[in-house]
């Protein structure tokens, strides 16, 4: 691919790392499913209360990828899956979302490349920040010492600017990746399991932020990882959505 | 990597001939196609599209509109029908490379445009990168990986030593095959075919400046033929067209020159100073002022502070001047080498020179703290 004596020209997504290597650290071969929520707030605040008939809320769109498992355990991406993937959590989460009556605000793509680009960074920055709190708040061996175990964790003032554009006062970010495991690969997993070993079948991997834009604050987070259900059919992909809200604060 | 590695290549590739089967054949990509959504290619599409749009926003791109419009322009020369459907990024690194991702997401390292001396060198690289896309390199080459793998799962770590041997041998047949097909579109575009090699020798003669061997990568274990091998190939299929054809130099200087010191600058981070040193003489090679040259030639010794590398550093900024071309910053380089040099008088006069020439100059208030202490 490249033309370099030495060159190395990869970039990656280290934050996908980041999320399975938290979970992979502490909970090994789990085999049930398991949502694990937070709700926000530092110690001298109130639990985030939200009017959901009158609040503003921004979607953003999804940050999700779809793989599938190789027998030897390789991720293949998966562009139709992520697609209807990217639609049934979309509805699930607007449906979701007006039974308890909050009506999501769809993005609107800022024409401004500046807009854009501060929009893109944040989307970034929500990846990375979620990473992070997976690994520090529910992994807990990784606890930042300075953390206490409390949510204090913020995208920034320039989340307010993205507030004003979108006229919004809170923004729903969901991050997910999901894999599937081949035929062949559900074998090598059998065997592996006999053996004793901890291959995984596929699993699922997911994090949802309410972000206060008038202060950048992440007001509500929730994780959710599993190793069962599917998010390419409706119906089970609105069961990881009911996950992955709960605790939503209302 | 793994205790065997001294005997593991030979038994790897002993292994090799017989277990691993040529991959089937794939077909050009055809301009503007895309891959059925269900196929593992459109995947591969997805992974980089989603890349692409990190790179965009990375704060890493030179948008410079007349620098990216002049590369596709030759980009479109090569092919006005696969042009259209490649983006192109150029990329603020210093090191030589460029990239092309399986969805047309091309990349152009600043490092390697500092290097190219001319249009038809240029033309050579934009043409490899171009074949990757055409020939489809990335997805045969994720196809390779995963037959490779997925027949040997239940091996242990052999298995993997051959896997991965095997695909990079892939990757290099797919370094020769972009090598030729781009040497073939240079030509057909009416560029000089005897720059193609050059662009490898100069690489060479950088690597190979300090005189110090480097840790080159195991035939086994890299990716990419030998460099000595892709000139020898390119001069044997220059030879008989040699001399014929577009160079372009003056276009290309013109084109670069207004990133030329940013460039500079990111090479001299580097510290690789035998290698920039060759980089510098190609670029006065190639039709660059001199006296910009010779103020980085400067910068180079003065930086690199070896045993009489200050009084080289004069000569070489005392050049610079006389040349012409070069910047302000000059006179405050040879001001801060006659200084360290205990020059005082002469010290005081190049700094002096610096604020006459450059009133508005951010870091005036320290100039003339110096000039004040100099007296
Ligand atoms: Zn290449």
């Amino acid at each position: 691919m490249s033309l370099a004596v030495n060159g190395n020209g990869n970039i990656k997504g280290w934050y996908y790392f980041l999320v399975v290597a938290a979970f992979g650290l502490f909970l090994g071969g789990c085999t049930t499913s398991m949502t694990e929520s937070y709700t926000g707030g530092t110690a001298n605040q109130e639990t985030v209360k939200l009017d959901t008939k009158k609040a503003r809320v921004v979607l953003i769109p999804l940050d999700i990828k779809l793989t599938e498992l190789t027998v030897a355990g390789l991720e293949e991406p998966k562009a139709a899956w992520t697609e209807q993937a990217r639609k049934h959590v979309t509805d699930g989460l607007t449906a979701a979302l007006a039974e308890q009556g909050l009506t999501l605000r769809p993005y609107k793509k800022p024409a401004k490349s500046t807009s854009l680009r501060r929009d893109e960074q944040l989307e970034k920055l929500h990846a990375t920040v979620g990473g992070t709190i997976l690994f520090h708040h529910y992994g807990q061996m990784y606890r930042l010492p300075t953390k206490k175990g409390e949510m204090d964790w913020t995208l920034g003032a320039t989340a307010r600017q993205m507030g004003g554009e979108q006229n919004a006062e809170f923004a729903l970010y969901v991050f997910l990746r999901d894999s599937y495991a081949t035929g062949g690969r559900k074998a090598a997993v059998v065997v592996s399991r006999i053996l004793g070993g901890t291959t995984q079948a596929g699993e699922r991997v997911g994090f949802a932020s309410l972000v206060d834009l008038r202060t950048g604050k992440i007001a509500w987070f929730n994780a959710l990882y599993s190793d069962s259900g599917d998010v390419r059919e409706a119906e089970p992909a609105r069961k990881v959505v009911d996950n992955l809200l709960s605790g939503f604060p209302s | 990597m793994i205790g065997a590695r001294n005997f593991a290549p030979l038994v790897a590739v002993l292994l090799l001939a017989a277990c691993v089967a040529p991959p089937p054949p794939v077909a050009d990509l055809k301009p503007g196609e895309r891959p059925d959504i269900n196929s593992d290619e459109a995947g591969l599409w997805m992974q980089m599209d989603q890349v692409e749009e990190m790179l965009k926003t990375s704060g890493h791109v030179v948008e410079d509109r007349k620098l990216n419009d002049y590369i596709r322009s030759v980009t479109c020369k090569l092919s006005a029908e696969y042009c259209q459907h490649l983006r192109l990024f150029v990329v603020q690194t210093p090191h030589f490379n460029a990239s092309m991702a399986p969805n047309g997401t091309m990349q152009v390292w600043t490092g390697t445009l500092l290097r190219a001396q001319n249009e038809a060198q240029l033309a050579y690289i934009l043409g490899h990168e171009m074949a990757h896309y055409i020939r489809r390199h990335s997805v045969q080459k994720w196809r390779s990986i995963r037959r490779t793998t997925d027949s040997m799962a239940f091996m242990g770590d052999l298995a993997q030593i051959v896997a991965m041997t095997s695909v990079l041998a892939f990757s290099r047949d797919h370094e020769r095959e972009s090598d030729d097909i781009g040497f073939d579109l240079m030509v057909k575009a009416g560029y000089d075919p005897a720059e193609a090699p050059k662009t490898w020798r100069a690489l060479l003669a950088e690597r190979d400046a300090d005189g110090e061997e480097k840790d080159k990568p195991s035939v086994f274990f890299s990716s990419h033929p030998a460099v000595e091998e892709r000139v020898e190939t390119l001069d044997a299929k220059a030879a008989p067209l040699a001399g014929q054809g577009i160079v372009g130099d003056k276009p290309y200087v013109n084109a670069v020159k207004r990133h030329r010191r940013a460039w500079l600058k990111d090479e001299m981070r580097k510290r690789d100073f035998a290698g920039t040193q060759v980089v510098l003489a190609n670029l006065a090679a190639a039709g660059h002022p001199a006296g910009d040259i010779k103020f980085f030639e400067g910068e180079l010794y003065r930086l690199r502070g070896d045993e009489g590398d200050l009084k080289e550093a004069i000569v070489a900024y005392r050049s610079a001047i006389k040349a012409k071309g070069a910047p302000v910053e000059v006179h405050r380089s040879l001001g801060l080498a006659y200084w360290k040099t205990r020059q005082n008088k002469l010290a005081r006069k190049s700094f002096s020179r610096y604020l006459a020439a450059a009133p508005k100059a951010e870091d005036r208030a320290m100039i003339q703290s110096y000039i004040d202490q100099l007296k």
